[in-house]
């Protein structure tokens, strides 16, 4: 019960391969399966009914096939040689994961397809599959699916070597896009760096690594390490593919941030306030209290900096350190960062003032851009910029 | 945009075989060669090496050109949908490329021309989506597919629409295949084949021009109605996602795709049925209803079969009321009116709000779009001349109540312009929630240490399935089983409305087994007992206190009355009629076993494969335990300790009274969601201000009186004990917003802000926005 509970269709979760089938579709007897791992997952009552979906016709070859039915989602790339030394001139054959339905099988399809190439090209080069079929048993195609569905079980990689060839098998996540990242966004590592196997990435990502530490934005790192910024950019977007990194807003004392419905998790979940003792102690010898830190969080709210919190609470005499506190809340979401927009207004005489003063560049501020991205930017601090937009009495904030 | 559907197919399979006998759009673009090209990413540069000649030639990955179906010919289709009769009425989902088919293959029975020999014929209504699209817009699509061949197996049995739409299909198929080949075969002799193929493609009446033969789909468009049904379905579903279509003039088809009919009032706003099922979860009767169109205008698309009830509540809408009021002045359950919300709400409709009133506070939505050039800006200016969204808006950037920003101008438009913006989400309500600064934080004893799984998971779970967790925390080191206890606030209420008259027929039926036997032991309790029960006397009071300022609360009086005079007349015990029933002079004990037969009635409806006896061996023991400690824990006292006590009296009435709970479980159909806050306290102050003092001081732990004694304010004992009240029943623990606290304690606004402010020192105040609001908007 408990597992249909987690594991019902659509939960999004990816499963284990339940087996792996090659079906081929023999000259006399049609589409049979010609080997199996584990024995009999698929029934032949079951492979009849879906086998036109295995071994179809001839436009939905080399697709990506996958089709859900009785429970298990069946994922397939059927394939067709044609060459006359085959019985009809043909060889047909479909290498085939089994998946449970409810698992998501996306990850799993260049996997299909990069090991169906694998068999075809020993197939083109030595028959070595067609001969696999016909000696009866296919021990040693069993034995090559055997190692592919524990491997990839059990380790998301796999090496296959047969004769003299060899191929590599790994599960890429597959990730939307991330959004594009922003100068004045700082990357922060979502799990401790000494488990970062640095030497899997590039040379700029391996430069900028040390100066990611949560609190230096994009710009500044670029800055730091020399690099230029749309690499760095770049580097910071990849890493955010990968979950290595997550994107916080920039820390500021005039910064303002609101409470979201999950501190209250703060209050009863022991190991969440374990984590937040730590993560938020000045040092390691004196912890703070796990009602200060909430009596922190509870005073963010719009209208008051993190600056009138500080001059309020103390934070020093706690033994906190606001910087980790905000971007702890932030990390685990108890927290949102409440960004202020400028926008100018368009009245009729904004048109005429703008072309009056023009060496001022009074800019039109559409409201997709916020005060860190300006600063940012310009290169200035936010109360300079403060400043400026004072001056254009066109410019209202909007707070979100 | 991955929820709209990029094609429908209609295929039958049946003695003659697989024919896909229309597809709607039919207009496909031919690929150009080059831009085919195109997409094998050939760099001029490379050199050509041995092994890319030995590589295979690039497969086709993506099925969809211009957001068109592409690469599909009609007969591969039509093999891929007849699916083999294994697989009928189930689901039939199938992924080529980027392509995901969907449908509900349907046998049915069919008359053949021989009349006599009733053929089985299987139909396929096929959806092709965009394979990124998510699980739950998947679910929607075969859902439709299932609900179009139920709607035609029906029609098909009663007056064989489907035969004769069938015929009509194959005729003008075979009408353009003779005419084609007859052109065909003046010119050059094609492959029969590639003949097949074009036959119903529409691409090759391009080269014949117009007053040629138009292609077989153009000609069954205009022929049958079941393909303009079709047609229509597909229209529908790309531009509203709302479908309501009569199949042969006769069966009305009513789907919603709740993914794309929220995007009518909000563009890019995602509403899933899941989030709507979750949402409606934490539905309490403080919540209120934003209707998201017009009244009038919904009033007039509702079909003209709906129910009476539905109508109803829209005629008494007002986004001033609040679920409960609208029950009430509905004369629905606050069940029906539940479900009826999320009815509006799933079919975008609605949304849900906390009523207007002034001392909302409000602050632009984190998701809220504000570019200049925002369509909403100039829809805005049309609603309120001389009002400007942005400037609007940007007096929302400080919380501040609605009474504080309606002292400008505008202020008599204000209402207007709020509900408008609410219904673009463009502004979040905020609300304040308070937590008691114990010394002790650590009083989850009970959770497990392995912290990150608990707060992710399990602790969301136990959030939804029972959001009113407080005291079941002390309970839980008892060992008394958790889920139950603290819910017989809500299940008393629960049932009690049911027990209103109402519309609901299998509500009605059943309640008129069960009438005789529930009304006369609950007619005894009233008797002997002379109870009050506090919990409904907020019920009313709760009314007035929450639209207070700017509702009608001469209304809801009037309406409370209408609503008492007629559950009298009834003669059906419901929560109010105890008020009225009930003097207010009930001392504590009785108030307690007044309750009794509702708690345990509780107990049994949720243990039910657990036996009775085990249980009240189990309650006797718990009730020493409580003679122990003299009712340190308010729910203990309310819940445990008294149910023994009645059945060791009522020994004798136990069987009377567990066939009465039998029965009451039998009714309580409904979802136990609602109402998980006992409410007694108020009564139990007033009752005995002594023994109330000192039990409730009970409530805190050594360190938290010592905590309070500090407090200059711990002084006066009211103001004490309403904090210890509300500590008891768990309202500080940041679960509750101030809203609710008035709501369900019938405390006034003032008094509570008066007593956070008394006791600043001891409780936490946080801002934040109601989850369950929250959840409908477009947020991060």
């Amino acid at each position: 019960m408990d597992l249909n509970a987690k594991y019902y269709e659509g939960c999004g979760q990816e499963g284990p391969i339940r087996c792996i089938f090659l079906c081929e579709f023999h000259p006399t007897a049609g589409p049979k399966i010609t080997c199996q791992v584990p024995d009999n997952y698929i029934s032949k009552d079951i492979f009849d009914t879906v086998s036109h979906y295995i071994i179809p016709k001839v436009q939905l070859q080399r697709c990506t096939l996958t089709v859900t039915l009785l429970g298990s989602k069946i994922l397939g790339f059927p394939v067709r040689i044609d060459n006359k030394k085959y019985a009809r001139n043909a060889f047909y054959f479909n290498l085939c994961f089994v998946c449970d339905a409810w698992a998501r099988t996306v990850h799993l399809e260049p996997l299909v397809k990069k090991l169906t190439e694998y068999l075809l090209s020993m197939e083109l080069e030595t028959e070595w599959l067609s001969k696999q079929s016909t000696s009866g048993e296919a021990k040693a195609l069993n034995v090559l699916m055997r190692q592919v569905m524990q491997d990839i079980n059990s380790r998301r990689m796999c090496t296959l070597t047969v004769g003299t060839t060899t191929t590599h098998l790994t599960v890429v996540r597959v990730n939307s896009d991330p959004a594009p990242v922003k100068d004045h966004q700082v990357p922060v590592f979502l799990y401790s760096r000494h488990s970062f196997v640095a030497d899997q990435w590039d040379l700029t990502t391996n430069q900028i690594l040390p100066y990611i530490d949560g609190f230096n934005h994009v710009s500044k790192i670029a800055a730091l390490t020399d690099v230029e910024i749309s690499l760095v950019r770049a580097c910071v977007q990849n890493l955010v593919y990968y979950g290595v990194v997550t994107l916080v807003p920039i820390f500021q004392y005039c910064a303002v941030y609101s409470a979201t419905p999950k501190l209250r998790q703060l209050t009863r979940c022991p190991g969440l306030q374990r984590q937040c003792v730590e993560f938020c102690a000045r040092s390691s010898r004196q912890l703070p209290k796990v009602s200060d830190l909430f009596r922190m969080y509870a005073g963010m709210t719009y209208g008051s900096t993190v600056r009138d919190l500080c001059r309020r609470m103390r934070p020093q005499e706690l033994a906190i350190n606001e910087r980790k506190l905000v971007l702890f809340g932030v990390l685990e979401g108890l927290i949102r960062r409440v960004y202020k927009y400028p926008i100018t207004l368009q009245n009729d005489d904004a048109s005429s003032t703008l072309s009056e003063n023009s060496q001022s560049p009074a800019r039109l501020y559409t409201g997709l851009v916020c005060l860190d991205e300006l600063c940012c930017q310009g290169g200035i601090s936010q109360p300079q910029l403060e400043e400026q937009l004072e001056r254009d009495s066109n410019v209202v904030y909007i707070v979100k | 945009m991955e929820v709209n559907p990029l094609n429908i197919f209609f295929v039958k399979s049946d003695s003659k075989g697989d024919r896909l006998l229309f597809r709607y759009p039919y207009t496909t673009e031919t690929k150009n060669e080059s831009t085919q090209k195109k997409c094998g990413r050939h760099n001029p540069y490379a050199i050509n090496c041995t092994e890319d000649l030995l590589q295979n030639p690039q497969s086709q990955t993506s099925n969809i050109f211009k957001d068109q179906l592409s690469g599909f010919t009609d007969e591969m289709l039509s093999t891929l949908f007849a699916v083999k009769a294994e697989l009928c009425n189930r689901k039939f989902e199938l992924k080529v490329n980027d392509v995901r088919f969907v449908g509900h293959p349907t046998l049915l029975p069919y008359r053949t021309n021989k009349d006599d020999t009733a053929a089985m014929i299987l139909i396929n209504i096929v959806f092709a989506l965009r394979a990124s699209a998510s699980h739950s817009i998947v679910k929607c699509y075969y859902d439709l597919s299932k609900r179009l061949g139920k709607a035609l197996r029906h029609e098909e049995k009663r007056c064989s629409y489907l035969t004769e739409e069938m015929k009509i299909m194959l005729a003008a198929h075979d009408e353009v295949s003779s005419l084609d080949s007859e052109i065909n075969s003046g010119e050059n002799d094609e492959e029969d084949d590639n003949l097949r193929n074009s036959v119903s493609s529409t691409t090759f009446n391009m080269e014949n021009g117009d007053d040629g033969p138009k292609s077989a789909f153009h000609l069954i468009l205009q022929r049958s109605s079941l393909a303009r049904s079709m047609k229509s379905v597909f229209e529908q579903l790309s531009s509203t996602g709302i479908v309501q279509v009569r199949l042969n003039k006769l069966v009305l088809l009513s789907f919603c795709l709740p993914h794309k009919a929220h995007q009518i009032h909000n563009r890019g706003l995602i509403i899933e049925p899941e989030t709507i099922d979750k949402c409606l979860q934490k539905l309490r009767p403080y919540h209120g209803l934003l209707l998201l169109v017009n009244p009038n205008d919904l009033l007039g698309c509702i079909p003209l079969d709906s129910s009476p009830s539905l109508l109803r509540l829209i005629k008494l809408y007002s986004p001033l009321k609040s679920l409960q009021t609208l029950a009430i002045e509905t004369d629905l359950s606050l069940t029906q009116v539940f479900q009826l919300t999320g009815h509006l709400v799933y079919w975008a409709k609605a949304t849900i709000i906390y009523p207007l009133c002034e001392g909302n506070v409000y602050v632009v939505a984190p998701g809220a779009n504000i570019h200049i050039h925002s369509p909403l800006v100039e829809e805005f200016a049309k609603e309120f001349p001389g009002l400007c969204l942005l400037q609007m808006l940007s007096e929302f950037s400080l919380p501040a109540p609605l009474w504080y920003a309606a002292r400008g101008a505008h202020s008599g438009r204000l209402p207007r312009a709020v509900t408008w913006l609410l219904r673009r989400r463009l502004l979040l309500q905020l609300h304040t929630y308070v937590q008691f600064n114990s010394p002790h934080w650590h009083r989850a004893p009970h959770a497990p240490q392995d912290g990150k799984e608990y707060y992710c998971e399990k602790h969301d779970i136990y959030n939804q399935s029972c959001s009113v967790s407080y005291s079941s925390l002390d309970r839980m080191q008892l060992h008394v089983p958790n889920p139950v206890d603290h819910k017989d606030g809500s299940n008393h209420f629960a049932d009690s409305d049911d027990e209103y008259p109402t519309m609901n027929n299998l509500n009605q039926t059943d309640f008129s087994h069960t009438k005789p036997i529930v009304i006369d032991s609950d007619h005894s309790k009233l008797d002997k007992f002379n109870e009050l029960d506090s919990a409904n006397h907020s019920f009313d009071d709760g009314v007035d206190v929450v639209d207070g300022i700017i509702a009608n609360g001469i209304n809801g009086c009037e309406y409370d009355d209408v609503e008492k005079k007629k559950i009298q007349g009834n003669s059906v015990d419901s929560g109010i009629s105890n008020n009225i029933t009930g003097t207010t002079n009930g001392v504590e004990t009785n108030e307690i076993n007044g309750h009794n037969d509702v708690t345990n009635g509780v107990d049994i409806i949720e243990d039910k494969p657990k036996c009775l006896p085990t249980r009240l061996s189990d309650l006797s023991l718990k009730d020493t335990e409580n003679v122990l400690n003299t009712s340190s824990d308010d729910d203990r006292f309310e819940s445990d300790q008294d149910i023994s006590p009645r059945l060791k009296i009522n020994g004798v009435k136990k069987n009377g009274v567990s066939l009465n709970l039998k029965l009451q479980s039998e009714m309580s159909f409904q979802q136990p969601t609602v109402w998980l806050v006992p409410a007694h306290c108020e009564a139990a102050c007033e009752a005995s201000p002594q023994l109330a003092e000192e039990s409730l001081l009970h409530a805190f732990t050594e360190d938290e009186r010592a905590a309070l004694a500090a407090l200059p304010a711990a002084i006066l004992t009211d103001d004490l004990l309403l904090l210890a009240q509300l500590h008891k029943k768990g309202y500080f623990r940041g679960e509750q917003h101030l809203e609710e606290i008035m709501f369900m304690e019938n405390v006034s606004r003032s008094r509570l802000i008066q007593l956070l402010d008394k006791f600043k020192d001891v409780l936490i105040t946080f801002e934040t926005e109601d989850p369950a609001v929250a959840m409908l908007y477009p947020y991060q």
